[in-house]
């Protein structure tokens, strides 16, 4: 079971997925967007149809009003008319009038302005409307009269009069506004009579209301339409976004999960190196192996750089360890052998003492030896000294013959010991007694502490555990060692075992020296995951890679009075 | 990236310009045939004025209902039909005045750059500004100069070593020296009688007369202007029998063309006509049809001079006859109308136009331009002799034919003796009143 990477929140897979949700809430910003697109396109589309509608009805009044000014252009007895009692054309300009009126729905009004007016500014005008709306009173026929006009219709009605110019503006304000006549569009012609030789005589103005009731309703229509569309559009649009949303992120989501998949086992398989949590090289490489590319050229370039930076680093920790082991022995050697020096000198010495007595023994039976004659007690003399040449080592004293002895005892052991982690025998795995070997280290490395170290044992008596006899003695080597290092004189070493639970040992290994950090612990532990500088000896960091091929746990801990204590745990039983 | 994103959407979705779907292609203009006959030449040389009638639509008028006038009807009534028209420049002030034209200087449809001063200015009509200035504006395109002169016999002027009159006593002089010697000479001067009042009118300007001003108002009821005009009416009217034709004598040149022919014929020493008369002129002689000793047989016998005017007076007048391009103001609703009928009044109004019209018609151009192309012609000596001088003023008559007719009644009252050029002008004055109070 590979561990997961801490990384998660910035994998590649949670951008892509972040990247693709990203992707649609940018398309759901678009896709919204429409909305307040679409209501001022509607609402330029009102805009310009009532634009359109405007101009087509202000067209269609133009043309309506220019047909009835036509037909009124013939009438050429209006040039004859005169304000006061009724002509004879009066009642043909009513009933034109009346007519065009009456049964043109479209029509809502004419009038006929003549251009003459009176010293009170009355024109003759001939006038009819239908008056439609409730609050008119209707008209009972066309009538004729004497008509003044104010406002803005009288200066339009001027500037035709004189200038023959419809003013646009003067049109404008007529038409704005609540109109006496009713609700209508008005248009205002001057009126023509052609004549032959004369050509077009002017008479006056031809003033056409047009109904406008039609253009309110298609206006009406146009805005209720407007609405339906806005709101079938809106409704569209949102249930197109849920379906979409939900394709669109169940497709990212497998589609990121599969297409990532290689490169996240290959992280995962790198996470377990990077984090130390792969004690086996060979099967880290195998796991690599495993990884499927899934046709990825980016990851089967990775995953074929792993497996060799896993052989790799499978040479180069060979080469570790079997050199931080030689420097190890080296260093212990380097420390021990003027110990051992000393109790060869000391033998020596003892050596030296018998042979200088044999030697005068042997002088003296010679000056015995060489005279003529002896007395008695010369003789007895002889016969002692002859005695005592034959076994000269009884004149020492038994205490110089124990501390020989006891001398070259000491000697003898530091050799055997020395030569059992110099010439370690080949790794089997069985089951070991820890304790010996533990000791056997420990004494190595005792005559090597600073002067006045002062060294406590608690050993208890621990069942034989399933492991490497040499290995693990090549540990509690680079455990002492790096102790040895730290130990400075009148220090304390204590080193403890004991069964903690029924498959477990626990070996402690506590000693003086200058306060550790956390990050130097750590350091030691694994010196690949940190940013220091890697230590100078590697002996604690190989240890403890020991102690995990034994399946144990290895801790280091700071002791409050400074040094560390170092605590390997180690199962008793083989792992299945 | 984001923005640029959005711009594109914006633009894509909501930002395209609304098709115009009523336009039309074609634009309908009033018939003419002398423009078609040079139309139709030009297509056969050159590309730009191939498929003239697919692109532009003639409107054919029938004959008898000109006389109704049937554009004002249109164009009082805001009629979109024709687009553009060919008017007369009188008719040009009418229309333009009651706003029922296109400004082509402003609009960037015409300069008048390219146009003979004078007849630009005859169709240039004051246009009020928002600031409530008047400014000239040039309202119709005129395709030729035409206006009255005073024609006369440049061999007979040559032979008694006399220059053609500035003013009507120089006039008098030269026929009280010429005419008692030459036998064949019936008349000093001769005018039309039918429409005299269109000869009567550059005689008025050059007396200071006038009837109405610029803006259209009566002015010849005013003391200063009425005598000026009773001055003019007295000078035509005391040269009758003597140096004009006699009452009797003037029923002879009611009918068309008999101006002509007794200028022809060699029975006047000075005519006032139109100056494309020169054309009729030239082919008179070209035919040679002699109908007495005195009949002209060059043109070098004929020479031309700008209208008298009174002795004291720097300005000599000529009423101009000339046609001129107008666009309806109604017409132009999209900015394709405009451009289409911008290209029409290029094409029609184009020097090719005015050039082949000059050799074809006589018609003097009014393109400056086209001028410099017809140089040495009879055509240009007119224009040079006539129209290029900075002293002769090409005006338009009134363009109220009600105006005129009353004007006329009484000129011919007094031209006939029925009245005193006095009485006949101040009756004439006090009834153009009436008309324009009613009017």
């Amino acid at each position: 079971m590979l561990g997961s990477p801490p990384f998660s929140r910035n994998s590649l897979r949670h951008r892509l997925m972040a990247l693709g949700g990203t992707a649609f809430l940018i398309y759901l910003v678009v896709i919204l967007l429409f909305f307040p697109l679409l209501h001022f396109t509607l609402k330029d589309l009102m805009e310009r149809t009532i634009r359109t509608i405007e101009e087509q009805k202000a067209n269609e009044a133009t043309t309506i009003a220019r047909l009835l000014v036509l037909e009124f252009s013939h009438l050429s007895e209006l040039l004859n008319v005169e304000p006061g009692g009724e002509q004879q054309i009066d009642q043909r300009v009513m009933r034109l009038l009346w007519e065009k009126v009456t049964f043109n729905e479209v029509i809502e009004g004419i009038e006929l302005i003549h251009a003459v007016s009176d010293a009170e500014g009355r024109h003759l005008t001939y006038w009819y409307y239908r008056r439609e709306e409730p609050e008119l009173e209707p008209m009972p026929g066309p009538l004729r009269g004497l008509k003044k006009f104010t406002g803005s219709e009288r200066q339009l009605l001027e500037s035709i009069n004189t200038q023959r110019i419809v003013r646009e503006d003067l049109l404008g304000a007529v038409n704005r506004g609540p109109k006496q006549e009713g609700e209508m569009l008005l248009r205002y012609f001057p009126l023509y009579i052609p004549l032959p030789e004369l050509g077009a005589i002017y008479w006056g103005v031809a003033k056409i209301g047009i109904d406008v009731d039609s253009m309110r309703r298609m206006l009406l229509f146009q805005s209720q339409e407007q609405s339906k569309i806005r709101n079938t559009v809106g409704l569209e649009i949102m249930l197109s976004l849920l379906i979409s949303g939900l394709l669109a992120f169940g497709v990212v989501y497998f589609w990121t999960k599969k297409l990532t998949q290689p490169l996240n086992h290959l992280s995962r398989v790198a996470y377990t190196l990077e984090t130390g949590q792969t004690t086996n090289l060979e099967l880290w490489h195998d796991n690599v192996e495993q990884v499927d590319p899934q046709g990825q050229v980016e990851v089967n370039y990775l995953r074929r750089v792993l497996m060799r930076l896993a052989q790799t680093i499978a040479k180069v920790s060979q080469q570790l360890v079997g050199a931080e082991g030689q420097a190890c022995q080296g260093r212990v050697a380097g420390k021990i052998i003027p110990t051992l020096k000393m109790q060869s000198r000391t033998c020596q010495e003892l050596q030296g003492e018998v042979q200088e007595s044999y030697q005068s023994l042997l002088n003296l039976l010679k000056v015995y030896e060489s005279l003529p004659s002896l007395t008695a007690a010369q003789r007895e003399e002889m016969r002692v000294v002859r005695k005592q040449l034959e076994s000269p080592y009884k004149r020492f004293s038994p205490a110089k013959w124990t501390a020989l002895a006891t001398n070259l005892q000491t000697l003898d052991t530091y050799l055997q010991d020395l030569g059992h982690f110099l010439e370690p025998p080949e790794a089997v795995w069985d089951y070991i007694n820890l304790i010996p070997n533990l000791n056997r280290a420990l004494n190595l490395i005792a005559p090597t502490l600073a002067p006045e170290v002062k060294i406590s044992k608690g050993f208890e008596i621990l069942p034989a555990i399933w492991g490497c006899q040499r290995d693990l003695d090549q540990a509690w080597l680079y455990l002492l060692d790096y102790a040895r290092q730290e130990l400075a004189a009148g220090g304390e070493l204590v080193i403890q075992t004991r069964q903690p639970a029924s498959n477990q040992v626990e070996i402690t290994l506590s000693f003086s020296g200058p306060p550790k950090s956390e990050a130097e612990i750590q350091t030691l532990l694994a010196p690949f995951q940190t940013s220091a500088a890697p230590p100078v000896h590697w002996g604690v960091t190989l240890a403890a890679a020991i102690f995990r091929q034994h399946h144990g746990d290895f801790s280091i801990k700071p002791r409050d009075a400074g040094g560390l204590s170092f605590t390997a745990r180690l199962p008793i039983g083989a792992l299945p | 990236m984001f923005r640029l994103f959005l711009l594109i959407v914006f633009c894509v979705i909501g930002c395209e310009t609304p098709t115009d779907i009523g336009s039309r292609k074609t634009i309908i203009y009033t018939f003419d045939g002398l423009t078609q006959d040079l139309i139709r030449q030009l297509a056969r040389t050159d590309p730009l004025y191939q498929n003239f009638d697919r692109r532009f639509k003639g409107l054919f008028v029938p004959g008898r209902l000109l006389e109704y006038e049937p554009f004002v009807l249109a164009l009082s009534t805001a009629s979109k039909i024709p687009t553009v028209l060919l008017l007369d420049a009188p008719w040009v002030h009418r229309y333009a005045k009651s706003g029922w034209l296109y400004e082509l200087e402003r609009t960037g449809i015409y300069s008048k750059e390219a146009l003979v001063p004078a007849v630009a200015q005859a169709f240039s009509v004051p246009v009020p500004q928002s600031n409530g200035q008047l400014v000239e504006e040039l309202m119709a395109v005129p395709t030729s100069i035409k206006g009255n002169i005073l024609f006369y016999r440049q061999d007979l002027l040559k032979r008694y070593h006399l220059a053609p009159p500035r003013n009507w006593t120089e006039l008098k002089a030269v026929c009280r020296k010429i005419l008692p010697q030459e036998p064949g000479l019936k008349y000093g001067l001769i005018f039309h009688v039918t429409n005299f009042n269109n000869d009567f009118y550059p005689i008025l300007w050059g007396f200071g007369g006038d009837i109405l001003n610029r803006r259209g108002q009566l002015v010849l009821h005013e003391p200063e202007i009425l005598n000026a005009g009773i001055a003019a009416l007295r000078e035509i009217c005391a040269m009758s029998g003597s140096l004009t034709p006699s009452v009797e004598d003037l029923k002879n040149f009611e009918a068309p063309q008999s101006l002509r022919r007794a200028f022809y014929q060699g029975k006047t020493l000075f005519m006032i006509n139109w100056n494309t008369r020169m054309q009729d002129l030239k082919e008179m002689i070209r035919h040679g049809d002699k109908v007495g000793p005195g009949t002209l047989t060059d043109l070098s016998q004929i020479g031309v001079a700008p209208i008298p005017c009174q002795s004291g007076h720097s300005n000599r007048y000529s009423n101009v006859g000339s046609f001129g391009w107008g666009i309806n103001q109604f017409a132009i609703t999209n900015p394709e109308i405009r451009e289409t009928a911008a290209r029409f009044i290029q094409l029609v109004a184009a020097e090719p136009v005015q050039v082949l019209a000059a050799k074809n018609k006589g018609q003097i151009p009014a393109l400056a331009g086209a001028l410099e192309k017809v140089k040495g012609t009879d055509v240009w000596q007119v224009y040079q002799q006539i129209f290029a001088s900075e002293e002769v003023r090409l005006r338009p008559r009134p363009q109220s034919r009600l105006v005129n007719n009353i004007l006329e009644e009484h000129l011919f009252e007094a031209l006939y003796g029925q009245s005193s050029p006095e009485a006949a002008l101040t009756a004439a004055s006090v009834e153009l009143k009436e008309l324009l109070r009613t009017e």
